[in-house]
Parts: structure tokens; C-alpha cells; sequence
């Protein structure tokens, strides 16, 4: 494996997965089908981690795993060195309210308003304090759909429904954000316009952000480190620093003076990962 | 079409089915089909003597009782066989059994075993009710988006806030279309109850009025049943409507 970074720098990590794996099949680990294994990855606080990879080479497996709606069959997931998820632990999604999850879909509930939309994680965990509730107000103003908290998601646009998911997701402040290809099913100019918003929400947020997409521009326009997935069982093939000056336009990252070389990194192994 | 033409189109249709019946009674006589003044005529004598109100509110009061129960116990059973596969794949074929047997077909049995009391009645409409509620809450169970599911869970949703949350919800309209088919059937099964034994209530009304052949009270029971039918559905059409502000 190709590593650019050095483990030493890796004081302030907020998660972290150590040989995780996952399988299935009934018989001994090795003739287990695995999907991903012996994965080794250090997530900083406030990092933006994209993850890439041919189809079907685990990157939604990864995050599910990571959310703890599956049960790993090997390894641990740490976070902020303490362990909360592995082969010998029950998972139990939402336990510990420090992670959001955006999925491909926007998974709005609904017969709920955009605004009981988005204080629906909050008011699972109690009475939602007056500072959650401005937080909530703050956060859908931010995404542009103060007009709209009274409708239903069946009322809004795709890109006005992945927005609102957006807000629910940071309204109840998770430090880590999983993101599965959020913009995928978008239009070019809603998605960079998102990609915009995104990369101002989590300037300002200071999140942690673990990002799939199959769209390198988009990958090298919003991460920190881009990660490649391949191959049967996964593994991580490639891990590369993204050095472009902040704040990025999303829409011009092909001008950054880097960015050709960053491209051509990430297609060429993309592309001999798909050639066995 | 605008309301107005929606209104039009339904009092032309109401005044066909009115010049029909007329038609009907003049042509082939006062026994076979009474005119619609009679049967009119016969709502306001009973109006009058009280009888129009004690019998709906009897037939009423068994249906209420009859659907609630096997309401109630419909959705508990589909959800008990959505919790437990294992006893979902053991009692399945009998609960296919079971409900292709005619519920009417049961009455002799239920008044062998619990007489001719209120019991074996609300028990028929009961398990007419069940089994057709119970199929629809079963079906709607299945479709609960397991996305849904999966990012309330990830929010930290409990089980009884996932149920309370996401799962209810999802099968709500399912629910009511059940109770919504369900209805008149069960006010099949109320009559027939009422048929069987009864004081009161307007199957008491038309096998009494059968016994005296008087045909006009038959029709006088039936259209007042129908009534009953149309109220009833309404009521549910309302409840339904506040009960679920976004149609799927």
C-alpha cells in the first residue's frame, strides 16, 4: 500500500478502525466470502476523508459499519481511543449520538415537516434545549429552507430534500458525519452548489467528515485524504493527501495547479483495480 | 371536474336510481318492490316511535364492539408473527385455513357454544373484522422502509421510539384500509347476528318484518342498514384524514 502520511502525526485521531473486516458465508474465516478486511484507517478530528473504489468494493459497507448497523466479523472501530464497536461487541447504532449518517437517499420521514424533520434526532434523546431548537433554526437557514420548514418532503425538490436531511443530520451535532455519495442522484449545478454549502457547513462546524463518492472531482474538490478501496476482500490500495489551498470552489478545482496530478493518481489505480 | 359538476353528476345519478325504483314498484307491484313513499313514509313512522334510533344505535353499539375487537386483535396478531418468524412459518397455513372458512358459516357453531346472547354476535363480527385487518396490517408491516429504520436507529431512536416513530406511521394507512374494507362485511355479519336472535337492531327489524311479510319494512331495514354502511364510512374517511396528514 501506498501511504503518504506518517503515523506518527496522528495525536488527535477521532476514529479509528483497526483490522476490521467483514464476511459472510457459514464456514471458517478463511474460506469466508470477506468483503473487507484487515482495513486500517486513522481519521483526525476535523478531517474530510474521501472514500473511493470500484463498484462493489465495500465503500457503503465501510460506513455501515462504521454507523454500527453491521456487525463486524473482525477487528475493532475506536473512538477517541475508546472502543465501541467490534467482532465481540453487540453493535448498537445511535448508542453513543456521536456519529450522523447521510445516506445516498435522503431518508426524510415522511409524514413529518421539514422542521420535525430535522428536530427528530434531537427530541429522540429528550426535550430539546432553546439552544438546540436556535441550533436547528441556524442550521435550516443555512441550507436555504427557512421558507419551507412547514412543508412535507413530498413538496420539495431532490436537492431541497438532501439539504434538509443535511440539517437534520448536523442539528443534533454529531462529531463524526458519514456521507454515502449524498450528491449522487443531482443535477451538476444543485450538486456543486451543495458541495459549496457542504464545505462551508464543515468549516464552520468543525466536523469530521467520512465522505463516499464515486466522482473523483468531487472527491479531490472536498477531501483532505482521498482513500481507494479495491479488490476482493477490500483493502485500502491508495491513501493521498489533497493539498489544495482552502477554501476550495468546488466548481474550479480542476484550475488548482495539483489537481492533474491528484486526478491521474486516483484514476490510474481506480482503474488497474479494476483489472485483476 | 368542478364541484358543481361533482354534485350535478351525483344527484343525476341518485335521481336515476330513484325513478328506477319507482319504475320498478309500479310495474311489478307494491309486494315485490314498495315505492319509494312507503319506504319513506315507514322512516318517519319509526322515526316517530322511536324505534329508527334504538335500532341503529343496537346495531351500531355490536358493530362498534365487533370491530374494536377483532381490530384490535388483527394488528396484535400480525404484529406477534412479524416478531417471531419461527411461529409466523408454524401458524401460517393454519391462519390461511382459517380464513377461507365463511365466517357466516360459524353462527350455528357460536350459538352452540355461547347461546343466543350478546357474546356469539360481537364474537361473529369479530372474526369477520379480524382476518381482513389483520392481512392488511401484515402486508403494511413488510413494506416499513428499512432505511427508515436504519437512520432512526443511527439517531439513537429506542425500540419503542422506532415503533412509536417510523413503524406505526408506515402502517397506519394500511391499517384503515383494512377497517375501511372490513366495514361492510362486518355490518353483514352484525344483521346476521341480529337475524339469529335479537330484540332489537335492524336485523331484528327485517326478519321480524319478514315474518309478517311485510315487504316495505324489509326494504325499510335494508336501506337504513346501508345508511349505517355510509355513516360509518364517512366517520372512518374523517378519522382517517386527521389521523394521517401525508397520503402516501
Amino acid at each position: 500500500m501506498k501511504r503518504d502520511i506518517p503515523e506518527a502525526a496522528m495525536a488527535d485521531v477521532v476514529l479509528q478502525l483497526r483490522q476490521l473486516g467483514i464476511s459472510y458465508g457459514p464456514r471458517t474465516a478463511d474460506e469466508r466470502h470477506w468483503i473487507l478486511r484487515d482495513l486500517d484507517l486513522s481519521v483526525r478530528e476535523g478531517e474530510f476523508v474521501t472514500v473511493m473504489g470500484s463498484s462493489g468494493a465495500g465503500k457503503s459497507t465501510l460506513l455501515n459499519l462504521v454507523a454500527q448497523t453491521l456487525q463486524p466479523s473482525a477487528g475493532q472501530i475506536a473512538f477517541r481511543g475508546e472502543v465501541v464497536g467490534g467482532a465481540d461487541m453487540r453493535p448498537n447504532p445511535g448508542s453513543s449520538r456521536q456519529i450522523g449518517y447521510v445516506t445516498q437517499d435522503d431518508n426524510l420521514l415522511p409524514w413529518r415537516t421539514v422542521w420535525d424533520n430535522v428536530m427528530f434526532p434531537l427530541t429522540l434523546a429528550g426535550k430539546p434545549s432553546p439552544l438546540e431548537v436556535d441550533r436547528a433554526r441556524h442550521l435550516i437557514d443555512r441550507v436555504g429552507l427557512s421558507q419551507w420548514t412547514q412543508h412535507f418532503p413530498h413538496q420539495l425538490s431532490g436537492g431541497m430534500r438532501k439539504r434538509a436531511s443535511l440539517a437534520r443530520t448536523l442539528a443534533y451535532n454529531p462529531p463524526v458525519v458519514l456521507m454515502d455519495e449524498p450528491f449522487g442522484a443531482l443535477d451538476a449545478e444543485t450538486r456543486a452548489q451543495l458541495q459549496s454549502d457542504l464545505l462551508a457547513l464543515w468549516a464552520s462546524e468543525k466536523k469530521t467528515i467520512l465522505f463516499v463518492t464515486h466522482d473523483i472531482n468531487e472527491a479531490i474538490a472536498l477531501g483532505d485524504r482521498i482513500i481507494v478501496l479495491s479488490g476482493s476482500p477490500g483493502r485500502i490500495v491508495l491513501e493521498r493527501r489533497i493539498d489544495i489551498d482552502r477554501p476550495r470552489d468546488p466548481e474550479l478545482i480542476f484550475k488548482a495547479p495539483t489537481f492533474a496530478g491528484h486526478y491521474d493518481a486516483v484514476r490510474d489505480c481506480l482503474r488497474s483495480a479494476c483489472q485483476p | 371536474m368542478t364541484r358543481n359538476e361533482l354534485f350535478l353528476a351525483k344527484a343525476l345519478g341518485l335521481v336515476a336510481f330513484a325513478a328506477a325504483w319507482e319504475a320498478a314498484s309500479r310495474a311489478v307491484g307494491d309486494y315485490w318492490v314498495p315505492g319509494i313513499g312507503q319506504v319513506a313514509a315507514r322512516f318517519w313512522t319509526e322515526l316517530l316511535a322511536g324505534r329508527l334510533v334504538a335500532d341503529l344505535a343496537a346495531t351500531g353499539h355490536l358493530l362498534l364492539a365487533g370491530t374494536s375487537v377483532g381490530a384490535v386483535c388483527g394488528c396484535a396478531i400480525a404484529c406477534m408473527l412479524r416478531l417471531a418468524p419461527r411461529l409466523d412459518a408454524m401458524v401460517q397455513p393454519f391462519i390461511t385455513a382459517v380464513m377461507s372458512i365463511p365466517k357466516l358459516g360459524l353462527v350455528p357453531l357460536l350459538v352452540l357454544w355461547f347461546g343466543t346472547g350478546w357474546t356469539p354476535k360481537v364474537m361473529l363480527v369479530a372474526l369477520t373484522v379480524l382476518f381482513i385487518v389483520f392481512s392488511l396490517t401484515y402486508a403494511g408491516l413488510a413494506t416499513v422502509n428499512a432505511r427508515l429504520v436504519m437512520t432512526a436507529r443511527v439517531f439513537g431512536a429506542s425500540s419503542f421510539q422506532l415503533t412509536r416513530h417510523v413503524v406505526i406511521p408506515s402502517v397506519l394507512p394500511f391499517m384503515f384500509t383494512g377497517l375501511q374494507v372490513a366495514l361492510p362485511w362486518a355490518v353483514s355479519a352484525a344483521l346476521v347476528a341480529e337475524y339469529l336472535a335479537a330484540k332489537v337492531g335492524i336485523g331484528h327489524g327485517i326478519e321480524q318484518a319478514r315474518q309478517l311479510s311485510d315487504s316495505t319494512g324489509v326494504y325499510y331495514g335494508i336501506v337504513l342498514a346501508t345508511c349505517l354502511v355510509l355513516l360509518c364510512n364517512g366517520v372512518l374517511a374523517w378519522v382517517r384524514k386527521l389521523a394521517i396528514k401525508v397520503q402516501p
